[in-house]
């Protein structure tokens, strides 16, 4: 199972093509890109890939476990929310099961996740993070919440601080 | 675990203290609210996230959202391999009015002497809006991580051609990222510091 990645700059030019391989090991191959890209590439190999970007005025949360089938489709969108640039992204073999999940709420960052057939735990934990609209993150279940307290205002404090 | 267990060895009296703001602000430290949330199994492992908010003595709120800070005990560190104990600075908007006054440096580093004394090994945050210049000056300590220094490199470049500079440079630190382009052609920073 494979796929490529294609990115484009402003200027319509391709700046990095990437291929991931998921046969046994995952390998990230870089088939073309500028300096820049080719380096970026090689330091995101081999770690989870988590980013937090703006869309519209919230945040919003990009995860990938490395390897994933969905790892490059995070790291496409990635690309086009924070840098505009174009991507495209051919299957050379089987589909991306990755899949877009936007959990409402004020304060609660959408998490995009690669979903990896292999790991049907995962997709089940963020189908939950759907259904809990009000969760400010992701929870693998609504009852893991144990506590969620509000105070009162704090009795003045005698305490006094000066700027640095 | 409860939130007690989750915050040791600090506790939530610690946590209110560190954020007994500045009186040269007007910030009245009796209307100050606290809100802690426990959350367990999170991708980031167990998860405190607190929620402050600052009034004057009139009443008047000092940011334009509540400050928001999550403590993780098993998220990826992004200055170096491996998982530990991060400190996320999520949200902290201060009013347009009361910029440049300094209750952010203050604040960050009250909260970062309380985040080291918890025993995170990094602060992460995500800089967006004026924050993209704000955040990323030497004096807050923050880096960039490699891979999307790199990204930055590259969109630089482009951002030159762009706007047809004489010259192309390629940045060799955050620091010479000019304030035109991190509010102009990235939509956020990922930002790191190692405590």
């Amino acid at each position: 199972m494979a796929s490529e990645l294609k990115v484009y700059n402003r200027f319509d030019e391709l700046t990095l093509h990437v291929r991931l391989s998921l046969d046994n090991v995952p390998e990230l191959q870089t088939i073309d890109g500028t300096p820049e890209m080719r380096a970026a590439i090689a330091s995101l190999r081999g770690t989870d890939f988590d980013r937090m970007v703006l869309k519209g005025k919230e945040l919003q949360r990009l995860t990938a476990n490395w390897g994933s089938p969905g790892y490059l489709n995070v790291l496409a969108r990635y690309f086009v929310m924070n840098f505009g640039w174009r991507t495209t992204i051919v299957e050379t073999e089987k589909p991306s099961t990755a899949v877009l999940l936007t959990a409402s709420g004020n304060s609660a960052p959408p998490v995009y996740y690669g979903v990896s057939p292999e790991r049907p735990a995962a997709y089940t934990m963020l189908m939950r993070v759907n259904i809990n609209k009000d969760s400010p993150d992701f929870q693998p279940t609504a009852t893991d919440l144990l506590i969620a307290s509000k105070k009162a205002p704090k009795a003045a404090s005698a305490n006094v601080f000066s700027i640095a | 675990m409860d939130l007690a267990d989750a915050l040791l060895p600090i506790s939530e009296a610690d946590i209110e203290s560190a954020y007994l703001a500045a009186p040269r602000l007007g910030i009245d430290d009796a209307k100050t609210t606290f809100s802690f949330q426990l959350l367990e199994k999170t991708a980031d492992g167990t998860k405190v996230v607190c929620q402050i908010l600052f009034h004057t003595d009139t009443g008047e709120a000092i940011l334009e959202k509540e400050l928001e800070r999550w403590l993780c005990d098993n998220k990826r560190l992004l200055g170096r391999s491996g998982r530990s104990r991060v400190a996320c600075r999520v949200k902290f908007y201060v009013r347009r009015n009361l910029r440049g006054q300094g209750f952010a440096y203050y604040i960050s580093m009250k909260e970062e002497e309380l985040f080291r004394r918890w025993g995170a090994k990094e602060i992460h945050t995500t800089a967006m809006d004026d924050g993209r210049w704000a955040w990323t000056r030497p004096r807050f300590g923050y880096s960039i991580p490699v891979a999307e220094f790199q990204l930055l490199q590259q969109r630089y470049i482009e951002w030159q051609r762009e706007t047809l500079a004489a010259a192309i440079i390629k940045a060799s630190t955050m620091t010479e990222f000019p304030r035109e382009f991190l509010l102009s052609a990235v939509g956020s920073v990922t930002l790191f510091k190692s405590l």
